[in-house]
């Protein structure tokens, strides 16, 4: 293996763990990322958190989430879901609840799925505690104001009426698309790829860690959108599967091809 | 047995056993999108129709579901199959065509 | 220097040809005489049918076209241009022009030079009570030359029947070899023959080999120049002396037989119908239903080339050639309802087939007219629209005020009342209406460029559908609703009219097309954003940067093979970047995939399209691909996002945003 700088390793496994992209909100273009000012992306929001300035947010009173920018939709060609918008939305809702009290949250969703510990307790923190209003239907068209504030379309299914609002800030939660740097190492392992653009696991879903090359190993989001503790957890899965590997099948230098043929 | 005159009262509640199973069958045959709708209401958001008249694509096909074709024809008689929908919609539904085919399998008789 | 006309004439003394059979007939005529007869009554039958199925009026307009002398002239055109010389498969394939006009324009030739030896020779057999009907086709059997006797006439008609021969057994060659290796002649896919189609293919083949056969056996009585002499002299080296001919003849006569009875049922029946079609299309007659009239005329002109099917763009998929146009013409002559309906259901209606077809077979209007079958009856309500439109221009949305948002939509609560009336201002100060269109409003970059170079020009506009606005109809008329559409038409026209402006812009060409063709807007100039801002770059209102870029542009359907437009939008970007060439461009250009005109094709076979549509684009390495269509643009936005890489890093914009840097 040959690094970018200039080293050379000789390895016996390898763990790719290449990660995600964000989805480039730009594609959807009819949210009108890049195109109208005051509309954001999640890591632009979260940016913002981090240092506290983004010439987007000067004291917004209306802000709208969009949830699922750029995952379950077939035109983004991406139809998976991206596990972690919804709790990422939530939390940011209530951290910009928090950050401006008197302004008033939307969040438009499609299906809210927050699952796991403690997950849907933030949910109802942010009902309770912080009024964040949460609409059952997808953002179809926002255009922009003369004054600079925007114009969000959606349906509201569940009163079964199409609805309009104005808003101040437009937070697009993009998701998780497959990582492209990941995919050109993917390529140079000729590791297959699955039809989502993310690496095929051997056996399906029963052997998280290992690729169907035998020698490599896979762990976070390179095989599927995964929330952080899923990442955390694959990490560790991985290092004991390499340790297992090395140790057992690799060693035994003169049944290695047999013995990788009935252990991997 | 004693007639407390439920019977008689017309609900409002949605009625399964009324569905006909044949007519969407037929509906599905030739426009299998019908059954992948997500519900997301992105159809009705941007929806030309929809500033002059009520107008859903969404809601027609949770109505042909809930046994009330003609509840989803009013909902898509003032359709002026303009398109927006079908690039708006997440499921990537055929819906022209999908509007097409309720109007032509349930308006009939 | 005499003219050669009169040396030929002069040289009518000695008895050059002699008749050979003074009954001049044969029984081997029969099978010849028996065909032709058969597919005459067939095709005079099916002309007055056709005709009579055609509206009054119509058939009206059709008589009197054909004394219209620039009609005439155009008819003549188009007859030997399309029919015979077929000059348009010329401009694309040559080697597959040259197969086709051989075997028309030869077999033509042949007929026509035939008839003429006939009425110089033995002028008394060119009438139908003497054998007209079969002597000039078998001539060659009934005469005798008189040998020494022969002049320079005779010679010369004897090279030019030997040169078309040759001439048509060239084409036919070309067509026996491309039956095996269509790509060589430029043809990926070609047609799957018919039973009838087969049996007049074959027998097409056997007529020319044939009738070089039978006229070489008998070149040695009745003549013959380079070819025939030839060969009968090697027959004469191989059977010697006598040489025994009937055989040859009959066997002519059966394979012509047997080529005129399977006409009419095969696809060659367009030789004779493609005339009636050229005239009636010359003649401006639009077909009203899919299978009666105009629309027969059409569907038997059609010569099942095949040309269509690598034009159709769903045909990078095999499994859709069986939606092309050729095989929805077949079906149509057959009655297949089923298939008919769902072939006419699937097509883009991009008019690339109706472009490229040789004969100029609207396929896509049939399609249209086969969806109207279907579709335009079907319940619709658009009460709430007449509903809104009236007293709009009472409440004076239409001002001519660019810093107000402008509302069509029937909610006037918001609106300030407009103090100026309208009909008062003068035509120059009538400000230029811009109608953005429905898919507009979701590529929102197209309204803020188009804004942006209005402001730059500055240009008076009103922006008609800031706030939404009505559909323009043509997505309707696309699936054959055409009373639906006309009642939006009519709203929309109504609105346009009272709005005083002078010029409508449209940034969206499937708005375009039917503001242009449908909507009659007295006195309004209807035009494309393309067309109207090259015309501000040319008037030096606009300026526009020139930058290094590397454009292509992309021919929106509905504009370039729909309007016709195909210069203005690339003029104008020649001055905003440096255009480079697709592979296939102009009316070359492949559908985008997002096309409405399709009512059945799914995400899937649209995201192939737009994949060969975008190979073909970027065949020049561009580094920008332009287009002037908001369906285009976001169906190669989405395509090239979702290639994987992002393609070499090729951009996709719009028209107006390249103008503006």
């Amino acid at each position: 293996m040959r690094l970018t700088n200039g080293i050379t390793i000789l390895s016996d496994a390898v763990l790719v763990a290449s990660g995600f992209d964000l989805f480039d909100a730009v594609k959807k273009e009819e949210y009108g990322y890049g195109i109208y000012d005051q509309v954001m992306t999640n890591a632009d929001l979260e940016a913002y958190f981090k240092t506290g300035s983004d010439k987007r947010v000067t004291n917004p009173k209306r802000i709208g989430f969009v949830h699922c920018v750029g995952s379950r939709d077939e035109k983004s060609g991406c139809r998976s879901c991206s596990k972690v918008c919804c709790a990422t939305a939530v939390k940011q809702a209530i951290e910009v609840k928090q950050a401006f009290p008197d302004s008033e949250v939307f969040c438009f969703y499609m299906d809210l799925r927050l699952f796991g510990r403690h997950y849907e307790d933030i949910y109802l923190s942010a009902q309770k505690d912080h009024g964040v209003r949460f609409i059952r239907g997808r953002v179809a068209e926002v255009s922009e104001n003369h004054d600079g504030t925007l114009l969000v379309k959606a349906e509201n299914t569940v009163a079964g009426k199409p609805l309009k609002v104005t808003l101040d800030l437009l937070v697009l939660m993009s998701g998780m698309r497959p990582s492209v740097p990941g995919k050109a190492i993917g390529d140079l392992l000729e590791m297959p790829v699955e039809e989502d653009g993310y690496f095929a696991v051997r056996n399906g879903i029963a052997a998280g860690q290992r690729s169907p090359l035998p020698g490599v190993f896979l762990a976070g989001a390179a095989t599927g959108p995964k929330t952080l503790p899923e990442t955390l957890a694959d990490a560790r899965a991985a290092a004991m599967e390499i340790d297992r590997y090395l140790t057992e099948v690799f060693p035994d230098a003169r049944n290695y091809k047999q013995l990788v043929r009935e252990r991997w | 047995m004693v007639d407390f005159g439920f019977g008689l009262v017309p609900s409002s509640r949605i009625n399964l056993d009324l569905f006909d199973r044949e007519k969407y069958d037929k509906l599905t045959a030739i426009e299998p999108d019908a059954r992948i709708c997500i519900s997301c209401g992105s159809c009705t958001a941007v929806c030309t129709a929809g500033q002059f008249a009520h107008t859903s694509l969404r809601e027609a096909l949770d109505d042909i579901l809930n046994a009330n074709p003609d509840k989803a024809l009013e909902s898509l008689r003032s359709c002026q199959l303009c398109g927006k929908c079908a690039m708006v919609c997440p499921r990537g539904i055929n819906t022209r065509h999908l509007i097409l085919s309720i109007i032509k399998v349930y308006s009939g008789e | 220097m005499t003219p050669l006309f009169q040396i030929l004439a002069a040289q009518d003394v000695a008895p050059e040809v002699i008749d050979r059979i003074p009954s001049g007939y044969s029984h081997f005529v029969i099978p010849f005489a028996v065909g032709i007869t058969f597919m005459l009554c067939w095709l005079l039958v099916g002309c007055v049918r056709l005709l009579a199925a055609i509206p009054r009026h119509d058939r009206l307009t059709f008589f009197k076209s054909l004394f219209i002398p620039k009609t005439i002239v155009r008819n003549l055109k188009d007859l030997f241009g399309d029919c015979l010389l077929h000059l348009k498969i010329w401009r694309r394939k040559p080697l597959l022009g040259y197969m086709h006009s051989a075997i028309a324009f030869g077999w033509f030739m042949i007929i026509v030079l035939g008839h003429i030896e006939v009425a110089l020779f033995v002028p008394k057999r060119l009438s139908v009570t003497n054998g007209g009907l079969f002597y000039p086709i078998f001539y060659r059997y009934f005469v005798w030359m008189n040998p020494g006797h022969t002049t320079l006439r005779g010679s010369f008609f004897f090279f030019l029947m030997d040169f078309f021969l040759l001439y048509i057994l060239s084409g036919i060659a070309l067509a026996v070899f491309k039956r095996f290796r269509s790509i060589v002649l430029g043809m990926r896919h070609t047609t799957k023959p018919s039973l009838a189609d087969r049996v007049a293919l074959y027998s097409l083949w056997l007529i020319f080999p044939l009738r070089l056969l039978a006229e070489s056996f008998t070149a040695d009585l009745s003549g013959g120049s380079f070819l025939t002499v030839g060969v009968n002299r090697f027959w004469h080296l191989l059977f010697g002396d006598k040489l025994w001919f009937t055989p040859c003849w009959w066997a002519y006569s059966i394979s012509l037989g047997l080529f005129f009875v399977a006409m009419p049922f095969s696809r060659y029946m367009h030789i004779l119908t493609e005339v009636l079609w050229i005239l009636l299309r010359n003649a401006g007659i639009k077909p009203n239903h899919p299978r009666k009239g105009v629309a027969e005329a059409e569907i038997y002109a059609c010569s099942s080339c095949g040309l269509c099917l690598d034009a159709c763009p769903m045909n990078v998929q095999k499994k859709n050639l069986k939606y092309s146009s050729v095989y929805f013409i077949r079906f149509l002559r057959r009655h297949n309802e089923k298939k008919i309906s769902a072939i006419a259901d699937k097509c883009l209606m991009c008019d690339k087939c109706h472009a490229l077809c040789p004969v100029g077979v609207d396929a896509p209007a049939l399609r249209r007219a086969q969806r109207a079958t279907e579709n335009n009856s079907l319940p619709f309500d658009y009460s709430c629209i007449s509903a809104v439109d009236t007293g709009l221009a009472a409440t004076g949305v239409w001002a001519p005020d660019a810093s107000r948002p402008v509302r069509v939509n029937g909610r006037p609560d918001a609106l300030p009342p407009d103090p100026s009336p309208q009909e008062s201002l003068p035509d120059a100060s009538r400000p230029v209406l811009y109608f953005a269109g429905c898919m507009t409003r979701l590529t929102p970059r197209i309204i803020k460029a188009v804004e942006s170079v209005f402001e730059a020009a500055g240009v008076d506009y009103v922006f008609a559908d800031r706030e939404g606005g009505m559909c323009c109809g043509r997505p309707l008329m696309l699936a054959g609703r055409n009373d639906a559409a006309a009642k939006l038409i009519e709203a929309n026209k109504k609105m346009i009219e009272e709005s005083g402006c002078s010029t409508l812009v449209l940034s969206c060409p499937i708005c375009y097309k039917i503001f242009k063709e449908e909507y009659r807007l007295e006195g309004i100039k209807v035009t494309h954003y393309t067309q109207y801002f090259n015309e501000l770059i040319a008037s030096g209102r606009l300026k526009v940067e020139k930058t290094d870029r590397k454009l292509v542009y992309h021919d929106p359907c509905e504009l370039g093979r729909g309007c016709g437009v195909y210069f203005e939008p690339r003029a104008a970007l020649g001055k905003a970047g440096t255009l480079v060439k697709a592979s296939m461009e102009y009316d070359e250009s492949i559908c985008c995939g997002g096309s409405l005109g399709s009512l059945t094709l799914d995400v899937k076979d649209r995201a192939k399209i737009a994949e060969a549509s975008l190979k073909s684009l970027t065949a020049g390495s561009p580094d920008t691909i332009v287009t002037a269509c908001p369906l285009c643009l976001k169906t190669f936005s989405e395509a090239v996002a979702n290639s994987g890489s992002p393609m070499n890093g090729v951009a996709v914009k719009d028209f107006a945003e390249v103008l503006r840097g």
